[in-house]
């Protein structure tokens, strides 16, 4: 026998067909060759591998839906129903009160989950409502500064176009002076002038410093309290960041207490039996 | 376990009721058969809701064409071919892509009079204590072309007769013998590649 021929015999050989004196030559060639045994081996193997690999029974569920199926047919022509062992009921009874129960389980751990997310929500709602009062109060400051300072600087504005005024009155009686001595007016009158002239420009360049300085105090102090209004608008934001994460964090562990009980019923679902 | 008592003693007083549409008779033909045709639709389709469904085609068709029996064969025979076509059936329509790499595996099993074992990709020593073993057996399976698959599922894990085999998948007895042994050197093959592959 050649290697050509063991094989060409090797599958009747294992399913048992080989005739009694072809059996006996092929079992001596077998002896002879390793790499052959080895492969004789590896075959039986093989099919024991494989009838264990894909077993799989049929669960009394799916043989209740085929009596189920054809009891379908069966009345629609009006032909006697099948009796549906009573073992198989029991099961699906079992299964049923199982799944009944394993439902309501979920159902009471999805309120439970549905209660603290509403709780989670609440308590960034507030967060977010006091950090906006807060924020709004500080803004309320800022507008308030500016308003103030910008009255203080118009008053500041009047006070020196007044004065600028009085010393350009004053210019006016020096002038008024002269009819009375026109000469002595003519010498007097233009230095006197001159001299209320840069005094009413220096009132009037002061009163502009002052403007200016309070403008830029206010400015400065608007901005100072816009400032505190954006670091208190950051800060409201981090503390409701900080609760929404809170919140998120509860929400996802009563979610995963949802899924475990959920798990945990589709388990005794799946084992559920009838009662003994 | 006491075995069921069933009201028809014999095939040919099951067949007579079955056709005379008895209720008690199709009660027995689910107790007696229903588990077996389940496991061939399972093997053949490695997926429970596709054999449930290959499995109530099956009994609904013994059903509604049991006036075509004429008792040239086994009823478990008849019955093996009706769950062999409607699983292969469902094989064809979810797995054409498959079938071009399982004309692979299938023209390698066309080779196997040139095969000499010492040539062939070789399993290795601990290959059946190997934990994924089962899972690569089972996806191997999947791998065979329908036709292959069909004849090692009924022959090898069905332990169906080499005639029996050839009934079911209406073919002849010599036919059906090619395509278990070829379908066993396709397995053998393909387990070879994936262990070395995995090593």
């Amino acid at each position: 026998m050649d290697r050509k021929t063991f094989e060409s015999l090797m599958a009747d050989y294992l399913d048992g067909l080989l005739p009694k004196e072809a059996k006996k030559t092929f079992e001596g060639y077998l002896q002879e060759c390793e790499p052959c045994r080895k492969a004789l081996e590896e075959m039986k193997e093989l099919r024991a591998k494989a009838r264990s690999a894909s077993r799989q029974p049929l669960s009394p569920a799916a043989k209740l839906r085929l009596y189920e199926r054809l009891n379908e047919e069966r009345a629609k022509r009006g032909e006697p129903l099948l009796r549906i062992p009573q073992a198989l009921l029991a099961h699906a009874k079992a299964k049923a009160e199982a799944s009944v129960t394993a439902m309501g389980e979920v159902a009471q751990a999805s309120g439970k989950a549905a209660k603290v997310a509403g709780e989670s929500s609440r308590d960034t709602l507030q967060a977010a409502a006091e950090g906006a009062k807060a924020t709004a109060a500080q803004l309320g400051k800022a507008g308030k500064t500016l308003a103030e300072g910008s009255l203080d600087t118009a008053r500041e504005g009047l006070e020196t176009a007044a004065k600028v005024g009085e010393t350009l009155a004053e210019s006016a009686e020096v002038l008024s002076e002269i009819p009375e001595a026109p000469l002595k007016g003519a010498v007097t009158a233009p230095p006197k002038m001159a001299g209320k002239a840069i005094k009413a420009g220096a009132q009037a360049v002061g009163g502009a410093a002052k403007v200016g300085a309070k403008l830029t105090k206010t400015g400065l102090q608007t901005a100072a309290e816009g400032a505190k209004a954006a670091a208190k608008a950051v800060q409201s934001g981090a503390k409701v960041g900080a609760e929404a994460a809170k919140g998120a964090l509860k929400t996802a562990k009563a979610g995963a207490e949802v899924a475990e009980t959920a798990a945990k019923g589709v388990k005794k679902t799946a084992t559920a039996k009838p009662e003994e | 376990m006491t075995a069921p008592v069933f009201p028809f003693a014999d095939e040919e007083a099951l067949v007579a009721a079955l056709k005379a549409g008895e209720p008690a008779a199709y009660e027995q033909l689910i107790e007696q058969y229903a588990e077996q045709v389940y496991r061939v639709a399972f093997r053949l389709l490695q997926n429970a809701a596709d054999a449930e469904d290959a499995l109530q085609e099956a009994f609904l068709a013994v059903y509604l064409r049991i006036g075509e029996f004429q008792g040239e064969a086994k009823l478990s025979s008849w019955l093996y071919r009706i769950v062999t076509n409607k699983a292969l059936d469902i094989i064809r329509k979810r797995q054409r892509k498959t079938e071009a790499a399982t004309d692979a595996l299938e023209d390698l099993g066309d080779d196997a009079g040139e095969w000499i074992p010492d040539q062939q990709a070789t399993l290795p020593e601990d290959w059946a204590e190997r934990q994924e073993i089962n899972d690569l057996i089972a996806e191997g399976l999947t791998h065979l072309s329908p036709k292959l698959r069909a004849a090692f599922v009924l022959f090898e894990l069905e332990g169906l007769s080499m005639e029996e085999v050839a009934a079911a998948l209406n073919v002849s007895p010599s036919a059906a013998k090619v395509r278990v042994h070829r379908a066993r050197l396709a397995l053998r093959q393909f387990l070879a590649q994936r262990l070395q592959v995995e090593q």
